[in-house]
């Protein structure tokens, strides 16, 4: 009796303790996405993707003994908001690592901010690639893992007679760059390239030139909601069987424009929805218990969720959230199963290893997957026929020259 | 107990030291552990990433390389020039050498492979369309021209260089945007394995194992140790490949404790390499990481192996030498405990144990001086307890009654504690057999007074009250009276002691038996008699009645003034035996209960006035005043039995006449209480008689008594007359009481129950007020009627031959009657008129008759 007294106490006590113990302070996860203008369809679709991985994450019991906590900031589709917003992030909420920007204008503006505060910035995008920060990684596909194997593959696939359709600015430009490389080297036929204002919905000069010329497939690096302009039109001239490539057009985009009345319309990515593995039926079904069973997943979507992964493994095994230290070695090493396959960091160029797969759209919107890359492919942000200081002289020659090294 | 205490002192000595020590141990060897496991790991962590940095920087410098030569002019121009050779003094030869290369390919546009360092079998054969078309060269320049992007193929068999393993990085060389051919570069994988094989920090059982997967299943392309000639042969399914490989193959990166290819328990950090596609795994045999913190263990083990044998030495040695003499003490205590207090323990051990042992002998000497005292002391004491136990049962067994003692609760009987001689006897039961279970007796209780018994048993058992019951018992078949007396005290544990006595009462209970017979014998006796009287009274007075008519006759006929004489005192004669008879037969009706009072309304001025008339002619007789004095407050209508409350006035007026010589008589009516339905009426008769003394009072109301019998003498009588009125009063909720003064006077204060006649009352009762003292009851009323209507009619024409026969009543009278008969005379008023007529005043019978025609008339 009196024993037990004793041993009631002692375990109080050690409760006590226990209780008495502060919770440690959260480790703090910056999250810079335009949740307002043009850009917040599409952005607060990662911003869900970035909340499960910290979700999860928490529920594993966080990171180093301590919870993780979401900062959210709005860069209201403004470049200069952004990198306002990132300064505060940083500096004043003092979050250990920034998930920032869709646009390569935001990231460009937001880039300089994270160098100065010598911070981590994983940014989740598929771009044009000639760009590497130390202070960046980068998750999304560069151009050798997108653009040129997709281009290729039409190419050998579809035909080689292009035509090029995009937005005035700075992806589409140096996209098409790129491909006309390809085009010359393989020998093709460039049958028109047009550039649309960002926002265009007048693309008849376009539908002309394909009911003219009709080119063997389009390679559409249009962004935004030009694209259902194009689509509509495309359907409209019954050119509903007119091969066509879209390298900025994931599922959510697919559906909202109406790509899929378009027979032969083709998507490439490293990453579909409806890949049929294990790691990504888990991370779908995950997905939509939190968010709702009518949600769709994209690449970049994954590609945040898989930097969020990344980036905790790495702070796990530094045994510190500190973003110079990560930026050192720990991140650079790592690589895990992810949805789309083996996600692992390049530390030479800062960019992940990633499958590149072309999806053929069904009626549903979704990706039928028709080729993928037999392994994930080096991440190239320089495409290696060139070396950087040409590639640099090109880009001011075609008035480009915004790019930096 | 001894061996129980060596145990404890075993166990307390091993608490003390060995026990602390070992639980230290344990913790600090887990710590150590601990540490040592994080210090491993840490360890192998830094060599794995050191090897991955090594290769990735290998490979890249290799890159680097091979993307330098396609931009190299000299490439440009050996590929440019359409007869291009690779002189003796290339410009790449120094390259090629510097780096270690196994070989260095150019390849044209085409496919055509136009120079190699080595000159291997593929120099000279297209690789779109030769031999060599499938091999991961051919594939890797085709993408190369493809993409115009560098590749690196996976580590395969190649059938030019002896289908050794082969890696090969193709560049595409562009000319004006345009890939005119490409530059291929074969690793030596010599240079790759150096890294691996470095077992720099990995200990006697520490290695790298590299594999590649290769469909669905995993090859390692270096060597193992456990596995001779591994290289690029030994191929595992995946689902069967080692825990850390099949990780890193699927793309993770970690490390910790598992399992490796051979099974061995390893520590172990797992890593892939994207480039390679190869999972990389350093590993070390748990055994040897831990090897520390085993022999440190091994060691504690038996140091405190060592602890517990010197432990348990010390409390044996312990154990031999004090115990031995606390050994020897507690044996001496023990055969004391035995009783044998003769005993001396021996004086051993150190001198603490010899004072101890001292003391001891001492004591026991002690107890056995006070035990032999004691026992004397016994024998005398049970002496006399025997001595007193023999008196008590002599007595219980003397006692005529059964005396018991029962231990119950308050919910059960319980069981005897005690039973004397007397009690087995009466219930004819053994001691034994009672003692054992007390219901041996109390089941002979006679079956039809059990519920009785159980159900006083009960609550007597819960309100605890003396418990006192007599009834049947049925001993071995015979029936026996026993009255059972106890008394309860309460335990103080809760339990209750019933001490009682059982009485054979079966003799008391036979005489009180003959005594109720005899009782109602007598009682019935008594009811023969009365009716004998009632009924002899009215069979005498018929013959009465004969000889009171027929002498009044007489005296009208013509007769002698001695005749006269003679008549008139037998008529006198006749009259006062008729008095008495009627007083026998109201005495006799009362005694035997036939007299039912009725409920009828009547005024109280009509009877008094009926009263006084009817006495008026003793009353002048004899000089009297008669003064009636009613309470103006009293309702002049009442509800009531009317013909007894005159009755008792007759009597006690008739008396007063009777004993008083001079002077008045007085009767008063009053209230003497009420409430708003009934009133208590009293009455007063007060006279200036004789009087009588005070002890005289309780003879007056002896049924066959006067106050003196000289008084008999004097004025006759039967003296039932206060009998029967005394009588009367009490049947109507009254008193009679009297109250005198020899020579002086009496009073006889009564009263008697009414009701008052209220407005709602009347309504019900009767159809209108008669105003005559006389109720013509309703049907309803029947009950008061005590003669029933045939019987009334049987009466009258009994009495109409007497009365016509004595020429008493004038015909028309008599035919009036039989009119109002033949209406239905009601009941009541015939009962009256009936009583009128026996008693010869008819005067007053005819006067009610006249009435009663006259009410009749009316309807």
């Amino acid at each position: 009796m009196k024993h037990g007294h004793r041993l009631t106490l002692g375990l109080a006590l050690l409760l006590l303790l226990g209780a008495c113990q502060p919770t440690p302070p959260p480790i703090r996860v910056g999250a810079l996405y335009s949740l307002s203008g043009t850009m917040a369809v599409s952005e607060r679709a990662l911003l869900d993707s970035l909340r499960l991985a910290i979700e999860e994450l928490n529920a594993a019991g966080g990171l180093l003994g301590h919870p993780l906590e979401l900062v959210v900031a709005d860069g209201r589709s403004d470049p200069e908001i952004a990198a306002s917003e990132a300064e505060r992030l940083i500096a004043t909420e003092g979050v250990s690592v920034l998930f920032a920007c869709w646009t390569s204008a935001c990231r460009k503006a937001v880039r300089p901010v994270v160098e100065r505060h010598n911070h981590l910035m994983i940014y989740a995008v598929q771009y044009e690639g000639l760009e590497q920060s130390e202070h960046i990684l980068y998750t999304g596909a560069a151009p050798n893992q997108q653009l040129i194997p997709a281009t290729r593959w039409a190419m050998e696939h579809l035909g080689p007679r292009l035509l090029l359709v995009g937005s005035d600015y700075v992806f589409p430009r140096v996209a098409h760059l790129m491909v006309r490389d390809l085009i010359t080297a393989q020998k093709g036929e460039l049958l028109g390239d047009f550039y649309l204002p960002l926002g265009s919905q007048e693309v008849n000069a376009v539908i002309e030139t394909i009911r003219t010329r009709k080119p063997d497939v389009v390679i559409n690096t249009l962004n935004g909601d030009s694209n259902a302009a194009l689509f509509d039109a495309l359907t409209k001239a019954g050119l509903t069987h007119q091969p066509l490539l879209s390298l900025s057009v994931s599922e959510n985009e697919m559906r909202a424009w109406g790509g899929q009345r378009l027979r032969r319309h083709y998507a490439a990515w490293g990453y579909f929805q409806s890949l049929d593995a294990p790691q990504n039926r888990r991370f779908v079904a995950a997905f939509r218990a939190r968010f709702g069973a009518e949600r769709l997943l994209s690449d970049p979507m994954e590609a945040t969720y898989v930097g969020a992964h990344l980036w905790a493994r790495a702070v796990a095994e530094e045994g510190d959230a500190d973003p110079a230290r990560l930026n050192a070695a720990a991140l650079l090493r790592q690589s895990l199963s992810a949805p789309s396959g083996i996600a692992a960091v390049d530390g030479a160029s800062r960019h992940l290893w990633r499958m590149v797969r072309i999806g053929q759209v069904d009626t549903a919107g979704q990706f039928v997957e028709v080729f993928a890359s037999g392994a994930p492919l080096r991440p190239r942000p320089w495409p290696s026929y060139l070396s950087r200081a040409q590639w640099i002289e090109r880009l001011s020659a075609a008035s480009l020259g915004w790019v930096s090294p | 107990m001894i061996r129980r205490f060596s145990l404890r002192l075993l166990l307390g000595f091993l608490l003390l030291v060995p026990l602390p020590l070992g639980a230290l141990a344990w913790l600090y060897t887990h710590s150590f552990e601990q540490s040592l496991r994080a210090t491993a790991l840490d360890a192998l962590v830094s060599i794995a990433n050191k090897k991955t940095d090594q290769i990735n920087t290998y490979l890249n410098e290799r890159l680097a390389d091979t993307e330098l030569l396609a931009r190299s002019r000299a490439v440009r121009n050996l590929l440019s020039s359409p007869l291009g050779q690779i002189s003796e003094d290339n410009q790449l030869w120094p390259f090629f050498e510097r780096a270690g290369y196994h070989d260095l390919l150019v390849i044209d546009a085409d496919g055509q492979v136009f120079e190699s360092i080595r000159r291997e079998p593929d120099l000279g054969t297209n690789l779109l369309s030769g031999p060599y078309r499938d091999s991961a060269l051919a594939r890797a320049f085709k993408e190369a021209m493809a993409l115009l992007d560098t590749q690196l193929t996976n580590a395969e068999p190649y059938a030019a260089s002896h289908r050794r393993p082969a890696i090969f990085i193709v560049t595409p060389v562009l000319d004006a945007g345009l890939p005119i051919g490409a530059v291929a570069l074969q690793l030596d994988l010599e240079e790759l394995m150096r890294v691996t094989s470095d077992g720099t920090g990995l200990g006697e059982s520490g290695e790298t194992v590299l594999a590649q997967r290769d469909g669905n299943s995993a090859l390692y392309v270096g060597p193992l140790r456990h596995v001779a000639n591994a290289s690029f042969r030994y191929r595992v399914a995946l689902p069967e490949v080692a825990e850390p490989m099949r990780a890193a193959l699927a793309g993770d990166h970690g490390q910790g404790l598992t399992g490796d290819y051979a099974g061995v328990p390893i520590i172990a950090v797992w890593r892939h390499l994207p480039a390679l596609r190869w999972g990389m795994v350093v590993k070390m045999d748990t055994a040897e990481a831990f090897a520390p913190v085993h022999s440190l263990r091994e060691r504690t083990l038996g140091g405190l192996a060592l602890l517990l044998l010197t432990a348990t030495l010390i409390a044996l040695v312990y154990d031999r030498g004090v115990l031995a003499s606390i050994r020897q003490l507690l044996d001496a205590t023990r055969r004391i405990a035995a009783g044998d207090l003769e005993h001396q323990a021996e004086l051993r051990g150190c001198t603490e144990f010899r004072e101890l042992a001292q003391s001891f002998n001492r004591m026991a000497a002690r107890i056995r001086h006070e035990q032999e005292r004691l026992e004397e002391r016994v024998a005398q004491r049970t002496e006399e307890l025997q001595r007193s136990q023999a008196a008590y049962e002599d007595l219980t067994r003397r006692l005529p009654v059964g005396v018991y003692s029962l231990r119950g609760s308050a919910t059960e009987i319980g069981d005897f504690t005690y039973v004397s001689d007397r009690f087995c006897e009466l219930m004819r039961v053994p001691r034994e057999i009672l003692l054992a279970d007390s219901s041996s007796a109390f089941a002979q209780v006679h079956p039809d007074a059990m519920a009785g018994f159980l159900a006083l048993n009960c609550q007597r058992m819960s309100d605890l009250q003396p418990f006192v019951w007599e009834g049947p018992f049925l001993i071995q078949g015979r029936q026996r009276w026993f009255r059972i007396e106890s008394l309860p005290s309460a335990q103080t544990n809760g339990s209750v002691l019933w001490n009682g006595v059982l009485s054979d009462i079966s003799a008391r209970k036979a005489i009180e038996e003959a005594l109720i017979e005899a009782k109602q014998q007598a009682e019935a006796a008594s009811r023969a008699k009365s009716d004998f009287l009632a009924t002899m009274s009215h069979e005498i007075r018929t013959p009465l009645n004969a000889i009171l008519g027929f002498s009044q006759l007489a005296m009208e006929d013509g007769i002698t003034p001695r005749q006269r004489e003679l008549l008139e005192k037998s008529h006198e004669a006749a009259h006062s035996l008729l008095g008495i008879f009627n007083d026998i037969l109201d005495y006799a009706k009362i005694e035997t209960g036939r007299i039912a009072l009725e409920r009828r309304p009547f005024t109280l001025r009509g009877l008094l006035d009926d009263l006084a008339t009817s006495f008026s002619g003793r009353l002048a007789d004899k000089g009297l005043d008669l003064q009636i004095d009613i309470d103006p407050d009293l309702p002049d209508e009442l509800i009531g039995d009317p013909l007894q409350l005159s009755q008792v006035l007759k009597h006690l007026l008739g008396n007063a006449i009777k004993f008083t010589e001079r002077g008045h008589i007085q009767i008063k009516a009053f209230r003497q209480a009420a409430d708003d339905a009934q009133i208590l009426l009293g009455f007063s008769v007060c006279d200036t008689g004789i009087g009588f003394r005070d002890d005289q009072v309780e003879l007056l109301f002896q049924p066959f008594s006067q106050a003196d019998s000289s008084i008999t003498r004097r004025y006759g009588g039967t003296g039932l007359g206060l009998t029967i009125s005394r009588q009367l009063v009490a049947l109507m909720g009254g008193e009679l009481s009297a109250q005198g003064e020899a020579g002086v006077g009496a009073t006889f204060r009564f009263s008697v129950r009414v009701e008052m006649l209220d407005a709602q009352a009347l309504d019900s009762t009767r159809e209108r007020p008669d105003g005559l003292g006389l109720g013509f009851d309703g049907p309803s009323h029947a009950p008061l009627a005590s003669i029933d209507p045939d019987e009334a009619r049987e009466l009258l024409a009994a009495l109409q031959p007497i009365l016509r026969d004595a020429g008493l009543v004038p015909d028309p009278l008599l035919a009036r009657l039989r009119a109002l008969a033949a209406r239905e005379l009601p009941p009541g008023e015939l009962r009256i008129l009936l009583h009128e007529i026996e008693r010869f005043n008819h005067e007053a019978a005819l006067k009610r008759i006249a009435r009663l025609d006259a009410v009749l008339r009316e309807r």
